[in-house]
Order: C-alpha cells, then structure tokens, then sequence
C-alpha cells in the first residue's frame, strides 16, 4: 500500500503545481486582460463589466481558489466567444477528442505489438536494420503531414475516405467510423514507432534472461517461450512509456482535428485561442493535464495487475 | 560394457568474439553411465557451465560446437535432433541462480507443470498432483500453497527445491545441475545436497553435478572429472582421485578445500587465474600456475593417459611412470 | 551488427550535415529572394527555374526552404540552449541533493509533462502573442522535462562513484563536485540529449506554426509553408511533399545522429 499511496500523495502536489502554474500563466498577461480579450476600441464600462465578470477585482488567492474550486464543480464561468457556460463547450467537444485518441490508441497496441516482437524475433537478418529505419522514419515524420499525404492519398486520389469534418455517431455509424480512420493513423504512426522499438528492446534485454533458459531447458517450443514468458516480461518496462504515449496521442489530436476539421477538443484549443477566450483556455488545458495525470495513475495500478512482486511490496 | 546413457566425445566449442573466434572447450570427451552421478569440477571459468549447455544445445548465439559427436541413449545428437521433444523429457538441466532461473510473473504450478504439458498427455488435475509429489518429493511443504504462489514470495533454498523438483518431474533419464548449491548459504547448501542425495537413491537416473567445490563432489559423486581451461585434466572415481591425484591442477584444489584440521590456518589457494579464452596457447595451461613445470610443458600439449578408469594429462606422469607418450595415447583413445 | 549500427550514424552525418550546408549557402545566396512573387508562375511543380516548384504566390520555394532552414536551426539552437540550461540547474539539484529538493523538483517536471508535448507550447503562445521569440522560449521550457530527467539520473549515478567521494570527503564544494567532477563524466549521454532535443524543437516548431502559432512573418517557417500549402494540396501535390520530406529529413537525421552517438558510446 505504501507506494500506492506515495503515488496518490504525489499525484496530487502534481495537481496542485500544475494548477498554480497554468493559472500564473494566465495572470502574467501583459496589460489588463480585459483590455487584450476586448481589443483597443473597448470603452472604459465595457471592460469594468468584462472585468467583474470575469472575477479580476478579487484578490489574486482568493480568485485561485475559486477557480481550482470551479475545476472541481465544473463552475469554470462562461466562454467569452460562445457566451455559455465553459464546461458545456467542453461537453460538446469532448467525445469527437476520445473517440479519436482512443481509436489511435487501439490501432498502435494492435499493430505496435505484433511488429515489435516480430522485430525482435528477426534481430539477425538485414530486415531488421530496413525496418529499424522505418520505425526512425515513423517518428520523424510530422503527424500533420503524415495526415495530407493521407488525405492526398485516400481521400483525394483515391476517394476512400473523406477528407475532412466528420459525422456523428448517432448520424450515420458507419460514416463516422470512415471519417475516424485516416486522423486515427496520423495520430498513430509515431506512437507506433515508438512502442515497436521500445518493445524491441525490453524483448531483447528479456531473452538474454536465466528464466529464458530455464524454460528452453523444459523442452518449451521457442514461440512459447516468446508468448508465455518473454513478451509478458517485456511488457513491464512498456507500460512506463504508456502514461507518455497516452499523452502524445492527446497532444497529437490537438494538431490533427485541426488538419481534418474534426470538432474536438484540439479544434476548439485552436479556435479559443484566436479568439482569446481565456477561461475556456485555462479550463480546457488543466482538464487535459488532469486526465494526463489520472491516466499515469491508472497505469500504476496495472502494473500492480500485471507484476506480483508489487503487491508485496505494496 | 554396457552401453553409456550419454557419451561427449572429442568436442569443441568455439566462441565468435569481435576479434576472432576462439576455442572455450577443447576435445572434451566422457560417458556418463545409467545411475552414475558424475561430478564436474574445477575454477570459475574452466568451461563447465559450457560443457552442460552444450549436452543441452542451448549454447548462446555467439558460441557454436565446432566439433565432436554426441549421443544419448546410442542416439547421435545433432542440429538435426529434435531437442524440444530431448529437452526436460530426456535431459533436464538444474541451473546456478535459483534467485534468477524463475519467471518472476508466472506461478509455480504453472512453471513446475510446463514440461509435463509439453511431453505427457496429463490432464490439469494430473499435472496438478503430479507437481505436488514432486514438490514433496524435495522436502517441501504446504505444496497447494506454494503452488499458487509467486517466486518472489519463496526463500532461496525453496526455489532452489521448486528447480530441483521443475527438473525431476518429467523423470528424465540424465539431470544436469550446474552450481546448483552455489548461489546459497552454507546450511541451505547441506539441505540441498541432501535432497539430491535422497532423490537419486530413489529414481532411476543419472546425475551430472557440477561444482567449484571438491568438498561438494566428495559427497554425492561416483566419478568425478576435473576440468581446466577448457579440457578435462584429469578424471577418475572419487576416492581414487581423492586419494591419489595425479595432475598438479587436482592437488591444488584438494588442497584448497576448507576442512576442520586445517582450522585457523589461512586458506591455500591455488596462485594465478585460469588464462582467458584469448591466451590459451599449445602446450600445458596450467603451466602459468604449476609448481612442478618442466621446460616441454610449454611446447607440448600432454596427452591423457592412466588406466583402471583413472586418467590425467600431464607430462609428470611420463615421467614418474615412464610411460611412451604416443602408447598410452593410443591406450587412451581406445578406452574412449 | 557494427557496420549495420554505424550506419545511422553516417545517415544522420549525411541528413545533419547537407540541411546544415543548406542553411550556411542561404545566408550568402539563395536561388531567388524568397519573398518575390512571380505571379503568372503560381502553384508550379519542379522544373529547371524552379527546382522546388513555386508556391500560390509564386514565391521559389527552395529559396523559402532554405530561408526556413535558418529559422529551423535558430529555434533549434536558440531552444536547445534553455532546455538545457534549465535543464542542467534542475537536474543537478534535484539528483545530487536528493530529499526533498528532487521530490519538489520531480514533481514540477511531471506538472510540465502533464500538459504533453506541443500543449505546453501553445499555452505560452496562447498567453503572449506568437513571435518568434516566444517560440524559441516555448519549445526551450517545452524540453527542459526531458533534460531535467537525464542530468538528474547522470547525478544520482556519480554521486555513488568513488572518485566523487573521494573529492567529497577531501573537502569540495557542492558547486565543485557538481559541475567539475559530475558534469563532465555525463557528456554523452548529455550530448544525446541534446541532439534528441533538436529534433524534437524542429518538430514541434513546424506543428505551432502549422497552427498559426508559431513563427510569424517575415521569418519564413517550413511549418507555416505546410499551412499554406494545404489548400493547393490536389492542385500541387509537390509543394507540401517537398517542404514535409525537408522537415523529416532534418527531424530523421538528428534522430539518427543520437542513435548512432549512443551506439558507438555504449560500444566503448
Ligand atoms: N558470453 C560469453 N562470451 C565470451 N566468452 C564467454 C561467454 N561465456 C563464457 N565465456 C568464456 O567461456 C569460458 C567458460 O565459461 P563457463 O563455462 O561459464 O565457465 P564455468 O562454468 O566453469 O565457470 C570462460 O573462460 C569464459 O571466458
Ligand atoms: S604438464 Fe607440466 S605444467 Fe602442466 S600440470 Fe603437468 S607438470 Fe604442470
Ligand atoms: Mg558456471
């Protein structure tokens, strides 16, 4: 239980700086908010008004805490552009950003695993180096680009996919899926090519292992000792790249609703940004950095699930 | 004579290092009898280890057995042979780190009964009782328990057991372990010395036991062979070369056992380390280390010879005993 | 394997070394100023005027990509320096006096990796306005987690060394042992970083500005080349081919370099 809740202890001072610096960010503006989010030809009323509204004439402790409060209840006040409440907008936006993320998350496991181990299956043959350089090229790519190569692709060329905006679910399933796909990959490939190499590596270092022998030695066939033994050992270290690719795919989504016009959350980022609609800002960043942080202590559970020397330990 | 459950002859294994490819066992040759226990000694480095993967083709990428035969059972065993259906069936190997040779994430039923699904057609409940004797067999208790529990939750000298007992289950004909006491404190490895003792009078099989400790050997071996560098010097039954060791190499070691009536004497050791891979040459090896060198030492390989099953390679024994180098050589290749 | 592996490495030589050739031959001389608009030759693909083609002004586009190599290596550069400065100030402290200055510090970083990647970047720019030098700062504190981690594990490493005992008992100073004895004994892994480092800025500068958050005109930008690109993308294929392979050459060739300098350190 003891690193248990060391985790949770440290999550939570996590939480609190992460707040404390998104919400300091938002006050070193320079000049008077109200002032920037109205623009020069805004009178003196109108920015009184924008300026109790937005709560500025508190004092600065007592706006924090009524903002880290607001988190909490989901009381973030109103969106400037949209003139309703924040965590509605969020509301609106928030299935198209998870569906895409974790569409791109199902497609790395499902192929990031099986190349990873058949990678390091082939370690001695020249494909091995060919493919090594893929995984390099996989994550040098720009996912933004990797997503108009798509497009051009499947979308223009061969008119597979659409090439933008997307249909809801309860439209038309099927369409939504199609519309789905092509940003799923564009999302994925570095992720991909992150995990086959890592996943190379850990199989490696994991073959060269005493209980590897041990069980060659009771007459286990070499693809069960990859399945039974290895790839379950090798998993342990992947899951601390985990909490990292979770993040990746939510920072990579940002960037690709923007390429595909899909209306999520990264589009919304983009648009509140434009219009400097500051409190949608602050709330969608510190909701995507408390997710980040829920998902890292998640994965500290699996471990728990997958390793059994953890929970002795406790 | 009948015939031999396991022959080695004239092997040699290479490993392929950045700089060249270099012998690391050089024309080993032994039979191992049904029942026999054999015991394999000599230093950290004399090639034990790699004398028992060998029997067990599970060398590592970078070593190869670049010549020799092998056979179990009048079988000749090559690349060809099916080592999956050889391995924990016919031959099961016990190894140095009970700390290490467990998967830490899977059960010990399921590691224990492995071997037992690959070659029997047991059912799970089978298996299950089957492991459980077993794991009786080695002296160890609240079986069900252990068999739902995790390596990590176990003490050395039970894992240790749980290898021991991984190895028997199958009844293989041949068990190899390699240091199988090492890794432990001094009164586990009695314990443990006594369960091999106990289950090899019980069942039918041999035993290779290796060993850096001639203590060890003394007391559960038949035969012991000595190794060095790569080559067995000298090999022979136990109370013969215990008695009367005939290769410098051997009395060193005897010497160096720790005993009661040497208490309080600081520890003999034999001066020097066994030559690196790189820097065996022709000649003696032991020649760096031995005090009763002679000048064709350096030049000359000394073949082995000996007779009434005992056997050592040293140009002391010409000698002594004025034997012709080539006949006895040839008398030597004949016992083999 | 040893060809094989010094293989990347001379890829990445090669990649490094020509997009750097690029960047120093556009400080003296491009093909064509990269602002002239040739308005009757918009949208064209390569041809012998033009090698890259020509953009929806008309604009040479290798005269633009070489003009962008030098924003790419500046914001490179210029980010690289306050990653690791930050970088090396945190991780020193935090692996060398352990307790609860590294707690403090550990959980700082993981606050900075909470908003992942690129995010981190755009609050900034969100909060002033983009330019270039808020890019530059941006993508720096965007990379001071990763540099943070890795001097701090070179720090608790040595701390255990004896030759940094020896100089602790004899009486050193902790700036002393921190920055004379430590720093040094983790060049390479530092030197990995820092290309790694580079690669990433590259990267997350051409996302940024592929968003309009980015670098701002006058200064060309191969991510905001992309952003205009885009439209045109059925009409000319070319243009966003050319200026994405520019960038993942750049991104490829200091991933590769890292690679290989770690290869050929761990081989030692
Ligand atoms: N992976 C390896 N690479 C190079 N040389 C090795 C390797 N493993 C063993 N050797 C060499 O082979 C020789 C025999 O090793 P080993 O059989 O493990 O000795 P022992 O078990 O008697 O201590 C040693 O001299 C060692 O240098
Ligand atoms: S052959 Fe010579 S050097 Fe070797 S053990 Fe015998 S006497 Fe010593
Ligand atoms: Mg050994």
């Amino acid at each position: 239980m003891k690193r248990l809740t060391y985790k949770l202890l440290s999550s939570i001072l996590t939480l609190f700086i992460v707040t404390l610096l998104i919400f300091f960010m938002f006050q070193v503006l320079p000049g008077n908010p109200a002032q920037i989010i109205l623009g020069i030809d805004a009178d003196e009323a109108q920015i009184k008004q924008l300026e109790q509204k937005l709560g500025l004439d508190e004092p600065l402790t007592t706006r924090y805490m009524q903002w880290v409060q607001g988190i909490f209840t989901g009381d973030l006040g109103e969106s400037l552009k949209y003139q309703m409440p924040v965590i509605d907008v969020l509301k609106q936006r928030v299935p198209v950003t998870l569906a895409l993320a974790l569409s791109s998350l199902v497609l790395t496991a499902l192929l990031a695993i099986p190349l990873g181990i058949f990678i390091a299956m082939k370690q001695d043959k020249w494909y091995a180096f060919v493919l090594n350089l893929f995984t390099q090229l996989g994550i040098a790519i720009p996912s933004f680009w990797f997503g108009f190569l798509l497009i051009y692709l499947f979308g223009v060329k061969l008119g597979w996919f659409p090439t933008f905006g997307y249909t809801a679910w309860s439209e038309n399933p099927m369409q939504a899926i199609r519309s789905f796909i092509l940003p799923s990959v564009a999302i994925a490939v570095s992720n991909i090519a992150v995990v086959v190499r890592y996943l190379r590596n850990t199989i490696l270092d994991q073959t060269t292992m005493d209980y590897v022998r041990t069980a060659k030695s009771k007459g286990v066939k070499d693809h069960q000792v990859m399945s039974r033994h290895i790839v379950r050992n090798a998993f342990i270290p992947v899951l601390t790249i985990m909490g990292m690719i979770v993040a990746d795919t939510i920072a990579g989504s940002i960037i690709i609703e923007n390429v595909f016009a899909l209306p999520g959350l990264g589009s919304l980022l983009i648009q509140s940004i434009t219009s400097r609609d500051f409190p949608l800002i602050q709330a969608l960043v510190s909701y995507i950095a408390i997710f980040v942080i829920v998902i890292n202590i998640v994965i500290d559970l699996l471990y728990r699930i997958i390793d059994p020397r953890i929970k002795k330990k406790g | 004579m009948t015939q031999p459950l396991f022959e080695m002859i004239d092997v040699d294994v290479a490993f392929h290092l950045k700089d060249g490819t270099y012998k690391a066992l050089d024309g080993i040759s032994f039979e191992i009898q049904q029942n026999e226990i054999v015991g394999i000694v000599g230093e950290s480095g004399c090639g034990k280890s790699l004398t028992s993967l060998t029997m067990m083709n599970l060398l590592h990428r970078s070593s190869e057995r670049t010549a020799g035969k092998m056979r179990l059972n009048g079988k000749v065993l090559n690349e060809q042979t099916d080592w999956h259906q050889i391995r924990g069936n016919e031959m099961a190997m016990i190894f140095q780190e009970p700390m290490t040779a467990l998967n830490p994430l899977m059960t010990i039923g399921k590691q224990m009964t492995e071997s037992l699904k690959q070659h029997t057609n047991l059912s799970k409940n089978e298996r299950k009782e089957k492991a459980y004797e077993v794991m009786r067999e080695v002296g160890l208790s609240r079986v069900e328990t252990l068999y739902r529990s995790y390596p990590h939750e176990l003490s050395g000298g039970m894992r240790q057991r749980v290898v021991i007992a991984m190895a028997l289950i199958n009844e293989p004909d041949l068990i190899i372990a390699d240091e199988p006491t090492t890794a432990l404190d001094v009164t586990i490895q009695a314990q443990i010395l006594h369960v091999f003792k106990s289950v090899m009078k019980k069942r039918q099989s041999s035993l290779v036991f290796i060993s850096h400790d001639l203590g060890v050997i003394k007391e559960i071996c038949d035969r012991v062979i000595v190794m060095y560098a790569g080559r067995i010097i000298e090999t022979g039954a136990v109370e013969d070369v215990f008695s009367h060791p005939k290769h410098p190499y051997t009395k060193g070691l005897l010497r160096a056992i720790p005993t009661y009536s040497k208490r309080g004497y600081p520890l003999y050791t034999i001066p020097g380390t066994v030559p690196p891979l790189q820097e065996r040459k022709n000649g003696c090896l032991f020649v760096d280390r031995c005090a009763e060198r002679m000048p064709q030492c350096i030049v000359d390989r000394p073949f082995i010879t000996g007779e009434l099953g005992h056997y050592a390679s040293c140009h002391l024994i010409y000698e002594e005993d004025g034997v012709d180098a080539d006949d006895s050589a040839r008398k030597c290749l004949q016992n083999i | 394997m040893r060809v094989k592996k010094n293989l990347s490495l001379h890829i990445g030589y090669v990649l490094v070394g020509s997009l750097t050739l690029l960047m120093l031959v556009s400080l003296i001389y491009t093909p064509y100023d990269p602002n002239q608009m040739f308005p009757d030759e918009r949208l064209q693909g390569p041809s012998m005027e033009h090698w890259m083609g020509t953009d929806n002004f008309g604009r040479d586009i290798l005269s633009r990509v070489m003009e962008g190599a030098q924003t790419a290596f500046l914001i490179g550069a210029l980010s690289v320096a306050i990653g690791l400065s930050f970088g090396l100030l945190l991780g020193s402290m935090s692996g060398y006096f352990g307790g609860w200055i590294d707690e403090l510090i550990m959980r700082l970083i993981d606050a900075m990796m909470a908003l992942p990647g690129i995010l981190f970047a755009i609050v900034l720019v969100a909060v002033f306005n983009p330019s270039l030098t808020i890019t530059i700062i941006a993508i720096g504190i965007m990379s001071v987690p990763s540099f943070t981690r890795i001097i701090r594990s070179c720090f608790v490493q040595a701390k255990e060394f004896d030759y940094v005992k020896a100089s602790k008992a004899k009486g050193a100073t902790h700036v002393r042992l921190m920055y004379h004895h430590i720093l040094p004994n983790s060049l390479s892994p530092i030197i990995v970083a820092i290309t790694l480092s580079f690669s990433s800025s590259v990267l997350a500068e051409s996302g940024l500005s592929y968003l309009g958050l980015g670098v701002q005109p006058p200064f060309a930008s191969w991510g905001r080349m992309l952003k205009e690109a885009q439209p045109f993308i059925a009409a000319t294929p070319s243009y966003i081919v050319i200026v994405g392979v520019v960038i993942t050459c750049m991104v490829l060739g200091f991933n590769l370099l890292s690679d290989g300098i770690r290869d050929a350190n761990a081989r030692k």
